[in-house]
């Protein structure tokens, strides 16, 4: 029995997702005042359900404000989120107590953004690395004999393991980060935008490095980032959040070359491609106005404000996330057909 | 698979289809490490010894608790020996700092007193660094009510007038050195627990607390593992500079009755009973005055180097 | 922005042999810049690429003194016949912000929070003695409204708080272009926002450049946003210029491995089903630590003894479009290695 099918026995799953988010709502208080009142809420995530299968790679994209690093943190409770649920699987986390939900992390891990604040700079790498193992019961010396070997396994030298973080570069902690992620087996690695800070030399090492690992290691991932090409590359299928909603969820070739929201139009058409003479002829469609804030959201469908094919009913009522196709998402009252471009609705 | 740093001696020119293969290759760049690794403790110690300024004020300190620990044996007088024949008199031969009202040789007095503003400064300091960054720590990291009590603890005491307390309880003590630390521990332990609480604040949201977080740290291994170390050097910092505050506080307190039993005597009890000879003999404040300055002064010192010491990142020579 | 024929306009900047070090007590002098040649004429749109440690930003901060004063440099920075490296502070404040003018990466920090971005503005303006102040007030609003900020009566009295991430950036190149400048310096100016932001900008950006009818100077490390603007490419690694040509041969048919390594690593939005990343292993070089010879040789699939030892000089192809490499005649053609690309394995 793999590790996955020893973990869901015994556990009731409405089907066989690794993961299963429905309704995740993540609000943030806004407090002021000498008595701290909450004056408001960042809602940051707002109402999210998805489903992740075993062994795909599930893309999220979106762009500032939109909740997908919350989302994240959300389903590991790194953040506690307001209402909801989340299982993994099959177990519900919502309801874990503090001890289960020590044990259920290391079912789920997560690797970080920024490979400078991602690790203690006070501790050389193979305890870093170590930790996880150690915090559930291994000795230290067998936890850092594993860690040499993820070290290995993400390409660096069990060697170097009594360096500090200062002493390697960006890219080289990073691979430390996912080392980490890797000690406690999990099924399931959310990856919140774990290239976005590396030179682009370096972000293909690590985006190869991902999708060796995800094989050898038979991982599923979450892969959280704002930049398309990448989440292109990796993702077998996407979801694409704007201000705390999955507007569009889809297999990756759909969504790519037949997107159905307006703003995954917009989002694709914003992208500059590295080839001068398709960028030369291509029509752009460009957003007017800013990203709203998600402490004052519009009502309604949340986009309107910059959608430029919005009519009133968009003010009135927010889309729901409606299957269109099948495996194919959209939360919009005009979606766009396959084939049918944004530009020539405008 | 084809090593990427063999000796290049022959061509390495890379037809298309090897190039797909030499690239997936570990890229593990050996030569961004330096070949001998320090510990992170024997890093900060060479940065430590190259701050010119910090090792002065390491010999200045050592120099002076030597001369405190020596320096009455080159004197024939015991600290508490009275000489009514020779009371109040300016620097001389016999008497190196000049006597005092009754007739006790300064110089001496002077030593030995320099031991216990050290002693009683490098207690506090560690006191209150201890009690300050604890309270802070725990402040900054369960916040709400936590940070609640202490922040209210540290209203009062920037507000009551904690000094006019303590020397009304303090007149019922006998005070020795420790009872003396306890006592300006009180009074300053809210700096250090400032800069902690702070700075616990700052880290607490870093992603390595997080990673911690999410392998399913306890909080109290956050606290102590994570947090605290990397408060550790402003931590000590701040304890230099409490240390330094000390000496001075003492010697408010003790200016205000508040000071060691007599005979014994700290260098600020001496600037205080010297306070009358101001015009007759500026000596008798100026000579332990200018002793507490220089030990202000080279704990000061240190405390820079520290700080550069603890800072990773940091350059030794910048 | 595409030009007419390049070669017929004036050269408005031409740099030759700026070197850059940085003094570090005990230690040797470390070079960013390491004997940078190039030029730039009127109107023309020339994007310099790099990753860190490349040395991109650090060429353009030299030629407008904005470096600290660890930095050395060398070489002479010819803008319309006055060498900007050769002249006293004084007079080079007189080019900066009216005829040479800098957008930067961060917003934030460009702008002081304490004063309106309208008199920020505005100060540029009267600073070199092109308006007075009132004049020069009106004239911000302006220029927020040619940039495209909302209700620029109202903004222009605003602080750089009360600004989107957007909208200052917006502010910046307004700031930029208020006393028409001949040539402007964009460093970075959309890598910190969001996407369909960076859009918006850079479709202000080329609306403004044209408007000014100035030369622009596009520091990034983005393939894609140099693809949308550029007419000529320069790539640097390691202080140096690697490769150089019109944007169409760069990206069609690059010379240089460091460039074919970076066109290769590249995952596509366009991309191919199945179409796999070949990366450049290895990491950049620190300015601290240059490999002797050729500054990519570490990481290069294609090197040979002599890389290690010597740098390659800038050769051109006989017309336009130069690259780096002692082995430029033996590399394979670039339709194979792209080819591996989508080649199943």
């Amino acid at each position: 029995m793999t590790a996955t099918d020893q973990r869901s026995a015994g556990r009731s799953r409405a089907s066989d997702a690794i993961l299963e988010v429905d309704n995740l709502v993540t609000h943030f208080p806004i407090r002021a005042g000498f008595f701290k009142r909450t004056v408001g809420w960042v809602q940051a995530v707002n109402g999210v359900s998805l489903r992740v299968q075993p062994h795909e790679t599930l893309g999220i994209v979106g762009e500032s404000g939109c909740g997908k690093t919350t989302l994240g943190r959300s389903i590991l409770r790194l953040v506690e989120p307001t209402s909801g649920d989340i299982r993994i699987n099959g177990e519900d986390v919502m309801a874990a107590s503090p001890s289960r939900l020590r044990e259920l992390r290391s079912e789920m891990q997560m690797v970080f953004q920024d490979p400078y604040a991602s690790l203690n700079p006070r501790m050389p790498i193979h305890d870093i690395v170590s930790e996880p193992l150690q915090i559930h019961g291994t000795s230290k010396s067998e936890a850092r004999t594993r860690a040499g070997d993820y070290l290995q396994a993400v390409g660096l030298l069990p060697e170097h393991g009594n360096r500090y973080p200062h002493e390697f570069s960006g890219g080289q902690r990073q691979r430390v980060g996912i080392a980490r992620a890797l000690t406690l087996e999990p099924d399931l690695i959310v990856l919140d935008e774990p290239v976005s800070a590396l030179d682009v030399s370096i972000q293909a090492q690590v985006i190869n490095l991902l999708e060796k690992l995800q094989e050898e290691f038979d991982l599923t991932y979450l892969f959280i980032a704002h930049d398309l090409s990448v989440v292109r590359h990796i993702s077998d299928r996407v979801a694409v959040m704007y201000l705390g909603n999955v507007v569009e969820l889809a297999d990756r070739d759909t969504l790519y070359e037949s997107p159905g929201h307006p703003y995954t139009h917009a989002l694709l058409s914003a992208v500059p491609v590295p080839d001068p003479e398709f960028e030369r002829t291509r029509e752009r469609i460009v957003l007017q106005g800013d990203i709203p804030s998600p402490s004052d959201p519009p009502s309604g469908c949340r986009f309107r404000t910059r959608c430029p094919i919005a009519q009133d009913i968009c003010a009135q009522e927010p889309p729901p996330l409606q299957e269109i196709a099948p495996n194919h998402q959209v939360a919009c009252h005009f979606t766009i057909k396959p084939g049918e471009s944004l530009l020539s609705r405008l | 698979m084809t090593d990427l740093h063999e000796p290049a001696s022959g061509n390495v020119v890379a037809e298309p289809d090897q190039l797909v293969e030499l690239q997936e290759v570990s890229d593990f760049d050996q030569e961004a490490l330096a070949e001998n690794p320090l510990s992170l403790g024997k890093q900060a110690w060479r940065r430590f010894r190259s701050h010119k300024l910090a090792m002065v004020g390491v010999v200045m300190l050592v120099l002076l608790i030597v001369a405190f620990y020596i320096g009455p044996l080159f004197r024939p007088f015991a600290f508490d020996e009275r000489n009514v024949l020779a009371r109040a008199q300016g620097p001389s031969r016999e008497h190196w700092f000049g006597t005092d009202d009754i007739g006790r040789d300064l110089f001496v007095r002077s030593m030995r007193g320099g031991r216990f503003s050290i002693t009683i400064s490098v207690l506090t300091g560690l006191l209150s660094a201890a009690l300050g960054g604890l309270l802070g720590a725990i402040a900054g990291y369960f916040g709400k009510w936590s940070d609640a009590v202490v922040s209210f603890l540290v209203n009062i005491l920037l507000t009551v007038n904690v000094l006019a307390v303590l020397l009304i309880l303090g007149a019922k003590f006998k005070v020795t050195p420790v009872v003396m630390a306890l006592l300006l521990t009180v009074l300053i332990w809210y700096r250090g627990a400032r800069v902690v609480r702070s700075l616990v604040m700052q880290y607490k949201e870093r992603e390595f607390v997080l990673a911690a977080k999410a392998a399913g740290a306890s909080s109290r291994r956050i606290i102590f593992k994570h947090l605290l170390p990397n408060v550790m050097g402003a931590l000590l910092v701040e304890g230099t500079l409490l240390a330094g505050t000390a000496i001075i506080l003492e010697s408010t307190l003790s200016f205000l009755g508040l000071g060691l039993q007599p005979p014994e005597t700290t260098l600020g009890t001496l600037i205080n009973d010297a306070k009358g000879s101001i015009d007759t003999s500026p000596a008798r404040i100026l000579l332990p005055g200018g002793l507490v300055m220089m030990i202000v002064l080279a704990i000061n010192f240190i405390g820079d180097g520290l700080r550069d010491a603890f800072d990773p990142t940091h350059e030794s020579d910048q | 922005m595409i030009a007419p024929d390049a070669t017929d306009r004036d050269v408005l900047l031409e740099v030759t042999d700026l070197s850059v070090g940085f003094k570090s007590r005990g230690k040797p002098l470390a070079e960013a810049v390491r004997s940078m040649s190039y030029s730039v004429r009127r109107g023309e749109t020339l994007a310099i690429v790099g990753e860190s440690g490349s040395g991109k930003s650090v060429g353009a901060m030299a030629m407008l003194g904005l470096l600290p004063g660890s930095a050395v440099v060398t070489g002479s920075a010819v803008f319309e016949g006055a060498d900007l490296l050769a002249m006293p502070q004084k007079q080079l404040r007189t080019y900066r912000g009216r005829r040479i003018a800098m957008i930067f990466q961060d917003p934030m920090t460009a702008f002081h929070p304490a004063f309106t971005i309208g008199n920020q503005i505005a100060e540029t303006m009267t600073v070199h003695g092109l308006a007075g102040k009132k004049e020069s007030m009106s004239r911000a609003a302006e220029l927020l409204e040619l940039v495209g900020v909302p209700e620029p009566g109202v903004r222009v009295n605003q602080y750089p708080h009360e600004y989107s991430g957007g909208m200052r950036q917006r502010a910046m190149v307004a700031m930029a272009i208020a006393n028409k400048p001949d040539l402007l310096i964009a460093d970075e100016p959309t890598t910190a926002l969001d996407v369909t932001i960076q859009a918006q900008v850079m479709e202000v950006l080329a609306e403004v450049q044209t408007e000014v009818d100035a030369a622009l100077i596009l520091i990034t490390h983005d393939l894609g946003v140099v693809a949308n603007v550029a007419e000529r490419v320069q790539v640097m690694y390691g202080g140096r210029i690697v490769e150089r040509g019109p944007v169409d041969k760069i990206f069609k048919q690059p010379r240089n491995p460091y460039t074919r390594g970076l066109l290769s690593s590249l995952p596509r939005v366009d991309g191919v089903r199945g179409d796999r990343l070949i990366p450049i292993g290895g990491t950049p070089p620190s300015i601290l630590n240059m490999p002797p010879g050729c500054a990519f040789e570490p990481r290069c699939p294609h090197r040979t003894a002599i890389c290690g030892q010597e740098p390659a000089k800038l050769e051109s192809d006989g017309f336009d479009h130069e690259s780096r490499c002692h082995n430029t005649y033996v590399l394979p053609a670039w339709e194979d290695i792209n080819a591996a690309r989508t080649t199943p394995s």
